[in-house]
This record gives C-alpha cells, structure tokens and sequence, in this order.
C-alpha cells in the first residue's frame, strides 16, 4: 500500500489544503521512480558535486 | 496611448551616440519611461517603476558625461533588473505576497556594479513568484504577457525581463537562471540571454531559488550588448563564496573572430526529441548559417542524459525548500498553488535523492568535461516549442519549457540563447548554444557571428511602434 503522502509532510511541520492531496498522491510515486533513475547510474565512490569549504582567514 | 520611437535599436548603439552627444541619457531615459507608461497596461513586465530616481540617475549621468567624465559603455543606459536582486530603497517582491512591502537597504553586488558603470535603473522586473516556473503566471501581480501575442506566456521566471527588453522598455536587463530562467524567456521573446558559468556573477543580494544552481546573467538585444553586460557584471565577490576568483576577460573586445574552424556538436539524444515542426527547422537551418559561416558542426553523443533531468528536478526542488520552509510551514496560503504544490512535492523527496542527484552531478560533469575535449559548442532548440498561450500555462508547459535548458544548470555551464527565426504565427524561436565551462567569450563570438550574419534579432514585435520606431 502506498504511502499517504500526508505523513512525510507532517514530519516537516506541513499540512497541504485538501486541494493538493491528489497531485501529491500521485507525485509521490513519481519520487520513488526518480530514486531509482538517480541511482541507476554506477557511480563508485564518486562525491556530491557540492562539498564542505572550510572558513578561510580574510586576507 | 502610443509608445514613442526608441532612437536606438541595441545598448551598443545607444553608447555610441550617447558618447558622440547625439544623444543625452535624460532623453534615452524619458523615452523608455513613456514607453513603459505606454505599454505596460498591456504587458504587464515591471512591478514597480523608478521613474523619478532614473530621472535623477539619467541627468547625474549627463552632468558626468559633459565633464568628459566616462563610465564604460553602461554609462546613461536605461536597464531594469528581475525584483529578485535587492536595491537600496526600493521594494524587493519576488514576485510574492510575502514581500510585497520588503524594503532592502543594500543593492545586489551586481546592482551595485551597474551603478557603478553609470547605468540607470528604470525599475523592478516581474517575474513567476519566487522564480519558481517557466511561465511567470503570478497570482499576485498579474501575468507577464509576450509582446509578440499578448494572450501567450513571456516565458520564466524572467519573464518581465525578456518582455521588457523586446518591448524597448529598457536597453538591457538582469535576470536569473535556475533551470533556463534567462534562456526561456529570451527563446519566448526574441531576444539574447546569458547563463554564465556557475560562480562567473555573484549572486550576493539576489533571493535564492536553488543556491547550487543560481546563476545571475544578462538580457539584451545582441550578444553584443551581453558582452558589455557581463563585463560589468562579472568578478569575484566576498561577499558570495560561491562567486570565482577567476580573470574577467573584456568580452567585447573578442567579439569579432567568427566562427571558423569551431567545433559545433549537435546532439543525437534529448534535445531534439518531441519539439515543433518550425522549432528544429529553424535551428537546422541556424547549424546551417553557422556552418556556412566556417565553423565544423558535428553530431555527438551527450553522455548520461537519462539521468540529467531528474537530477535537475530534485536539487531544484530539495535546495527550493530548505529556503521556503518555514514560510510553508507558516503561511502556505500566501504562495500560488503552482509553487506551493512545486515545494510540497519537494518534501516528498528523502534525503538520499539529493545526495544522488548531486552525486550524478559530479559524474555528469566529469563526463561531459571529456565530451568538450573534442567540441568547442554545443547546439540545441532553447524551447522545444514556441511561446504557449497564457490558458496553457501549467505544469506541463513548465516541464516542455525547461526540458533542453537545465542540463546546463546541473554541469554549471555557460549557456546562451538567440534568435533564430519565427514560427508561421509570428513567434520567436531561440537558439542555445552551450560552451566549455568559463568560456563564455567563444560563446559571445559565435552568437556575435551569427548575429552579423542575420537579422532576426532586430525584428521587433507588434506593438505599434511610431514612426521610424527602432
């Protein structure tokens, strides 16, 4: 059965109209299939293209 | 009421004559100023109007210029900003309710580079609320309408930027570009935009929609006046740590070496895949221009474009609602339901997929870093299709819109679109051309190129020009 996707909302303190529950009912099966093309591709140990920059002293 | 004529058709002339005297910047200046008047009941581009502190900025310009006193080619220009950058004094939208009464007391680095050439800002662009959509429908200031058919989309978000430059309101204009939110509407238009590489423009002083993808670039007429543009712009910037320390080259001053012996690939996947009749018509026969003109154009294969889009999705959204959270959470009656909806989704997604998504990026930009080895440029269709009417204007046209234009986003790549022809109902279609990362000035050349090469970026839309109007 799939997911209400109410709850992940509530986890993040949201609560949509009832005129958004369809859409995102419907998107919320749209996600795992993204998921799953995000993770098709092999990528080893490849990192995020965003990473930590450490504070620099001004110069 | 009609729109007076403007005296000039592009940035580049106006500088000229204002430089030789033939023209003053308090003339160029009232002249856009009654054209914004004239035109906006049907446009619909500015959401707020400075007309009397341009009026001042316009005659400091002429008192500076007649002491031989010269700020560069922006110096007594008429230029209008997206309401995403912030400026000192005057109203920060967004094109929100949120921050309909948001009065910064700073400018945006970049307009504060602006004022320092001399420009003078005319007003505040309306935009999709939040630059969150490709149709800059906005239920709080009204929708932006294309001055080519004013009952269809001016594209987003810059929507107010592209239609006021195609209108004459303003020579030049700044917009933003998350996921083709320069090119879309410059494609919708008819006009020349600007994604320079991720980092080239500070972003400092501009609301985010989604910070790793965020580029600020310009809106022009020609690639030229982009050139000019962008080298206002353009720099590194402490106060924005994702701004580079990288040399800005002088990009007008490399306009003029053709386009013999570059590299063009074309792509064989994605870009041409479901677009218009007239749309790949006339993109091929641009590739034709431009082979004519000497440059190699080539098919190629652009590794990983099955993964590319949903990367793009899910930063997009991910990034949008780490911004928006608390607003949503607090006030989700205030936004649209198009963007309310686009960040609701965005809590759909669990952490891992933005962790992916940017690691997709990283093996997408190794990828296509070798790809680049062997081109110079990439073309492709800015929109797979033409300007939608305004009743259409939904998720789906948002998705058609930014289908060819956010893979650019997801490697960071400076990207620009110009136009290349119309449709049989009068409609611009714009061309992308895509180039190596921080080469924006081989971008700049090849569009330079085609553009002397060609006229559909002086054709101007129906608006009941005066005489002699330009």
């Amino acid at each position: 059965m799939q997911e209400d996707p109410a709850v992940p909302l509530s986890r993040l303190g949201l609560r949509p109209p009832p005129e958004d529950e369809g859409p995102l009912r419907a998107y919320l099966g749209m996600v795992g299939q993204a998921l799953d093309i995000l993770s098709s591709l092999p990528m080893g140990e490849t990192a995020p293209a965003v990473a930590f920059c450490a504070p620099v002293a001004e110069e | 009421m009609s729109a007076p004529a403007l005296p000039v058709r592009t940035l580049a002339e106006a500088s000229q004559a204002l430089a030789r005297r033939e023209l003053s910047p308090l003339e160029l200046t009232e002249t856009c100023l009654r054209r914004i008047e004239a035109l906006e009941p049907r446009l619909n581009a500015f959401i707020t109007v400075t007309a009397e502190q341009a009026l001042a900025e316009a005659r400091r310009a002429q008192e500076e210029l007649a002491r031989g006193e010269h700020r560069g080619p922006l110096h007594g220009i008429p230029v209008a900003v997206k309401d995403l950058f912030h400026t000192a004094g005057v109203r920060t939208t967004a094109g929100s309710k949120f921050l309909a009464q948001s009065v910064s007391r700073e400018d945006a680095t970049v307009v504060a580079r602006l004022r320092q050439a001399g420009a003078v800002l005319v007003g505040k662009l309306n935009l999709h609320e939040f630059a969150f959509g490709a149709t800059s429908v906005n239920p709080h200031y009204g929708s932006v309408r294309n001055p080519w058919d004013t009952e269809r989309i001016a594209g987003g978000s810059s929507g107010g930027s592209g239609a006021a430059v195609a209108a004459g309101e303003c020579l030049a204009a700044l917009g933003t570009d998350t996921g083709g939110s320069i090119r879309i509407p410059s494609a919708l238009c008819g006009i020349t935009g600007l994604k320079p590489t991720f980092g080239r423009v500070s972003t400092h002083g501009v609301i985010p929609l989604a910070w790793t993808l965020d580029c600020v670039g310009p809106m022009c007429r020609t690639a030229e006046d982009c050139a000019l543009v962008l080298s206002v712009i353009a720099g590194p910037d402490s106060r924005d740590r994702a701004a580079a320390r990288m040399p800005v080259p002088d990009y007008a001053a490399g306009l003029d070496g053709g386009v013999r012996g570059l590299r063009i690939g074309v792509p064989r996947e994605h870009f041409f895949q479901g677009i218009s009749e007239e749309v790949g018509a006339a993109v091929r026969r641009a590739l034709e221009v431009l082979s004519e003109l000497g440059a190699e154009v080539r098919e190629v294969s652009l590794p990983h474009m099955d993964v590319v889009p949903t990367a793009a999705g899910a930063i997009t959204l991910v990034e949008a609602l780490a911004y928006h959270l608390t607003w949503l959470r607090e006030r989700p009656q205030d936004y649209g339901q198009d963007v309310r909806l686009r960040l609701e989704m965005a809590a759909l997604y669990p952490a891992v997929a933005y962790v992916q998504a940017q690691r997709v990026r990283a093996a997408v930009i190794e990828a296509w870093q070798r790809l680049w080895q062997e081109i110079d440029l990439l073309a492709t269709p800015t929109t797979p299709i033409v300007a939608p009417p305004l009743t259409e204007a939904e998720l789906s046209a948002t998705l058609a819109l930014i289908r060819n234009t956010n893979p650019f986003n997801v490697s960071g790549q400076p990207a620009i679109s110009l136009p290349c022809g119309f449709d049989s109902s009068g409609l611009p279609i714009g061309l992308q051309l895509v180039g190596r990362w921080w080469d924006e000035g081989t971008l700049l050349r090849a569009a330079h190129a085609y553009q002397r090469a060609t006229d559909w970026h002086l054709r101007l839309p129906p608006l009941g020009w005066d005489e002699g109007g330009a």
